[in-house]
């Protein structure tokens, strides 16, 4: 049976492995490639065409991130090909902050049943159809930027409380 | 015959009749016991590196001297080295495999975001984000 010494020992050469593993390059420093728009396949090229203004400026993370989505992209049914191209540009133009808050309010959306996706729809095209100063006014009394918004299921269903539904 | 020696004979006789009558299982391990003893006694350069080795806690850290029985110092010791090598490896790798699991994930869900039923609008405009949450549509 290992003694304290043993123990100690031990743990000290746990610890310089620790330190020299959490030394090497950080999670974040993945080995990717970085390419140039000229160097995609046709394949890629085609499908991230939208992004092809911007592409030689992305960092090598989000290129990968697309070069993976374009891999998705033979697999998806059209109507969801056409969606994902059209969506390419306005999603790439975000703030990095923007699209973090993006993810978050859609896996809060994600999650709720059938129903209330489709309600989530119709009251989309609703707002929409606002005037800009209604809408404006609901953007002013959103809670600031990062201060999280509860998702729709969480609260009674709209037509419970709000008048003109 | 002095003193001490008559008390010495008298437990002997005292215990020899009490170990007579013992099991042999419990004498066999009478005997180990008493042998790894008298190991131990023969070592006195092992006790007292055990001491110095408890007192200075991660001992061999600092000099080169080797150990009474001609052992390196504990960090100096090539299968050590290896063992931290490899377990920082083995966290390095982890981090890595973790990082790549990170943006598998991510690309997953961008992917959705982009075919998703919403425009990219409807998850950014926090206009419609307070106007869902409240549900007042007064107009």
């Amino acid at each position: 049976m290992a003694d304290d010494g043993q123990v100690r020992r031990l743990i000290g050469a746990a610890a310089i492995a620790v330190a020299l593993g959490l030394a090497a390059p950080s999670a974040a420093q993945l080995p990717l490639s970085s390419p140039k728009w000229s160097e995609l396949s046709p394949q890629e090229r085609q499908v991230l065409a939208p992004l092809a203004p911007e592409w030689d400026g992305l960092d090598a993370q989000r290129k990968s991130k697309w070069r993976g989505i374009a891999q998705r992209y033979s697999r998806m049914p059209p109507d969801d090909q056409q969606r994902a191209q059209q969506q390419m540009r306005p999603w790439s133009q975000l703030s990095p902050q923007e699209r973090a808050a993006a993810r978050e309010r859609y896996k809060s959306l994600r999650d709720l049943p059938p129903d209330r996706k489709d309600e989530v729809r119709q009251r989309w095209e609703q707002y929409r159809n606002l005037p800009p100063e209604r809408r404006r006014e609901f953007a002013d009394r959103a809670p600031p930027p990062g201060q999280k918004i509860p998702a729709p299921g969480m609260r009674p269903p709209p037509g419970e409380r709000g008048p003109g539904r | 015959m002095s003193r001490e020696e008559e008390i010495g004979k008298a437990v002997k006789a005292y215990l020899d009749e009490g170990t007579a009558e013992m099991r042999s299982g419990v004498a066999y391990r009478l005997q180990q016991a008493r042998a790894a003893a008298l190991a131990r006694v023969a070592e006195p350069a092992s006790a007292s590196e055990g001491l110095l080795q408890h007192a200075h806690g991660l001992a061999g850290l600092g000099g080169s001297a080797k150990g009474p029985r001609g052992e390196r110092p504990f960090l100096l010791q090539p299968r050590v080295w290896l063992g931290i090598l490899l377990l920082a490896a083995a966290m390095f790798g982890y981090q890595q495999w973790t990082a790549w699991q990170e943006l598998e994930e991510l690309e997953d869900l961008d992917a959705q975001i982009l075919t998703s039923d919403l425009p990219i609008d409807a998850y950014v405009d926090r206009g419609f984000q307070q106007w869902l949450t409240t549900g007042k549509f007064e107009d």
